[in-house]
């Protein structure tokens, strides 16, 4: 019988994390999730608001998720390919795009659980801060953070798709379109994706205040963040079922 | 005789490296080896059948379907890759139930089928708890082909099964195979171990140079190849007699006597003839033959022979 998707992701799953939480990944994992709230601890001041919110939005959304998402699902095939790996599961009975959206989503989840864990921590140290918005941000905070990592992961999962320097590619698209492009005064910026994350974040006062971000359409914004998901993914699906990584391998 | 595999003007190149080169061959059923040097194409045509390379021209079909992206028909096929690695961070039996999983085989079930593959291909059950990174090539081998065998494919492409494997293991894995094989699973296994591969397999296809050089049985292939000529040994009490009853009877096309072993080596033309008059000629020279033994029918030989 040819596996269906939920059957595909069990399996998946099970491939992805049940055998391969080693203590070395663990202690990686540890340190990711520690690191942020950690630095953020002796960044802060007590009362520090402004400190805060820089850490949050700009260190922590704009710079360490995004780039957690690109090395994590950057790696998903990349990683099978440099293992000489793949094999094993494209010979499997699910089509290509199945399998890497199927991969996509079990790294999702996990990177969703770290990024959720971090968001945490980060309103405890601003919490124990003693910063008076950091409680009241802590809902939107867990949300872009949710749908941030949605787009950044699929970004990744598709830059390692096309090349294995998807740590440069990613950096290079970061330094163009997001900073370069995201800060340009016209629509054009709408193509960075850091800026639907400042819309979504600008509901929060403090944050409209500090930055002057505007707060308009943040379902639009979201919408945004989702479709460029969603494409980023339809497009990593194409790429992964045309492109004979194994032919790669092989030259 | 429906075939597995039928290739049509089938090539795959790497950029500008040949990997096959216009080939059309069809492969049986039954256990059929892949004999070919390193860069004959077999690890290609390998990939090519199991869906990992889509044909740079040509046509393929294996068990009746296009094999590119066809998730239908890799329900029915099992691999076993040719490289050694391995997640190094998982341990054999969770990496096999996921596979497993992802095969079709019931969840609640993965893990035992993955248990009785072990067992099966004797990967001994207190090394289960080591992660594969740890494991010896033979150790290896043994959990690939377990992985290949999940599904219970009808169809088995085996790559190189063999490397690495001590004599005794070498001698279970072809035990498994067989034993698929009887089962009715079809096989195809490549390897360069042909002594190995001879005693597996009763066809085989021949690859160098990314060209399909001949296919067949051992027989086949020995026709196949032009001026062949039969070489034997025969061990008698008189070899200078049998020479020249030989000789009188126009077989021969050369000998060497060996007295003092009592040894006569020979060359034949037509071994078909030959064999039906041996009877005879052997009768009319009254001598005592202690030993015969054929010096180039080894598929080791008739390789040689083909890809000269």
């Amino acid at each position: 019988m040819t596996p269906d998707f939920l059957q595909s992701l069990r399996g998946l799953w099970h491939l992805t994390w049940c055998g391969s939480l080693t203590w070395r990944r663990t202690a990686v994992i540890a340190a990711v999730l520690l690191a942020n709230p950690a630095l953020a601890w002796f960044g802060i001041p007590a009362r520090g608001t402004t400190a805060f919110l820089h850490w949050t939005t700009h260190l922590y959304l704009g710079l360490a998720m995004p780039l957690y998402c690109l090395v994590i699902c950057g790696g998903m095939i990349r990683d099978e390919v440099q293992d000489d790996t793949l094999g094993f599961l494209l010979t499997r009975p699910l089509t290509r795009a199945r399998l890497f959206l199927g991969k996509y989503v079990c790294q999702l989840a996990w990177i969703q659980g770290v990024v959720l864990a971090n968001s945490l921590l980060l309103v405890a140290v601003g919490w124990l801060r003693d910063v008076p918005e950091a409680l009241s941000l802590a809902t939107r905070l867990l949300l872009v953070g949710a749908v941030g990592t949605l787009v950044y992961s699929a970004l990744g999962a598709l830059f390692g798709l096309l090349t294995r320097r998807y740590v440069v590619l990613g950096l290079v698209y970061g330094f163009l379109v997001e900073v370069g492009i995201g800060h340009i005064p016209t629509n054009i910026n709408a193509l960075s994706m850091m800026r639907h994350q400042q819309t979504l974040l600008a509901g929060h006062a403090a944050v409209r205040d500090r930055y002057a971000w505007s707060a308009d359409g943040p379902w639009t914004a979201a919408l945004i963040l989702c479709g460029t998901t969603a494409l980023a993914l339809a497009l990593g699906a194409a790429v992964f079922t045309l492109r004979e990584y194994q032919n790669e391998r092989t030259q | 005789m429906t075939p597995i595999v039928h290739a049509t003007g089938l090539s795959q190149w790497y950029g500008i490296v040949m990997g096959l080169n216009n080939v059309s061959f069809e492969i049986g059923p039954g256990l059929v080896g892949l004999v070919g040097p390193n860069g004959a194409g077999k690890s290609t045509l390998i990939q090519l059948i199991t869906g990992q390379f889509r044909p740079s021209s040509g046509s393929l079909r294996v068990l009746g379907e296009n094999p590119w992206n066809n998730p239908r028909l890799l329900r029915r096929i099992g691999y076993c890759p040719e490289g050694e690695s391995l997640p190094p961070d998982h341990q054999p039996v969770p990496w096999l139930s996921g596979l497993a999983i992802l095969s079709g085989l019931p969840p609640s079930d993965a893990r035992q089928r993955a248990e009785t593959l072990l067992d099966r291909v004797r990967l001994p059950r207190e090394h289960w708890h080591k992660r594969l990174g740890q494991y010896s090539k033979g150790m290896r081998q043994r959990v690939k082909l377990a992985q290949a065998l999940l599904h219970q494919p009808e169809f088995l492409v085996l790559d190189e099964p063999m490397n690495g494997l001590d004599p005794l293991g070498r001698q279970e894995i072809a035990h498994i195979l067989k034993e698929s094989a009887a089962q009715g699973t079809h096989i195809v296994v490549s390897s360069h171990i042909l002594a190995e591969l001879e005693a597996l397999c009763r066809e085989f296809l021949i690859l160098h140079w990314g060209r399909v050089l001949a296919s067949g049985s051992r027989d086949e292939l020995r026709t196949d190849v032009p001026n062949w000529a039969e070489q034997l040994q025969v061990r008698c009490d008189q070899p200078e007699t049998l020479a020249r009853v030989l000789f009188d009877a126009g077989v021969l096309l050369g000998f060497d006597l060996d007295a003092d072993h009592e040894t006569l080596r020979f060359r034949v033309r037509d071994p078909e003839s030959f064999y039906r008059r041996w009877l005879g000629l052997l009768e009319t020279s009254r001598v005592v033959v202690y030993e015969i033994r054929s010096d180039n029918r080894s598929l080791r030989q008739i390789f040689e022979k083909v890809t000269a």
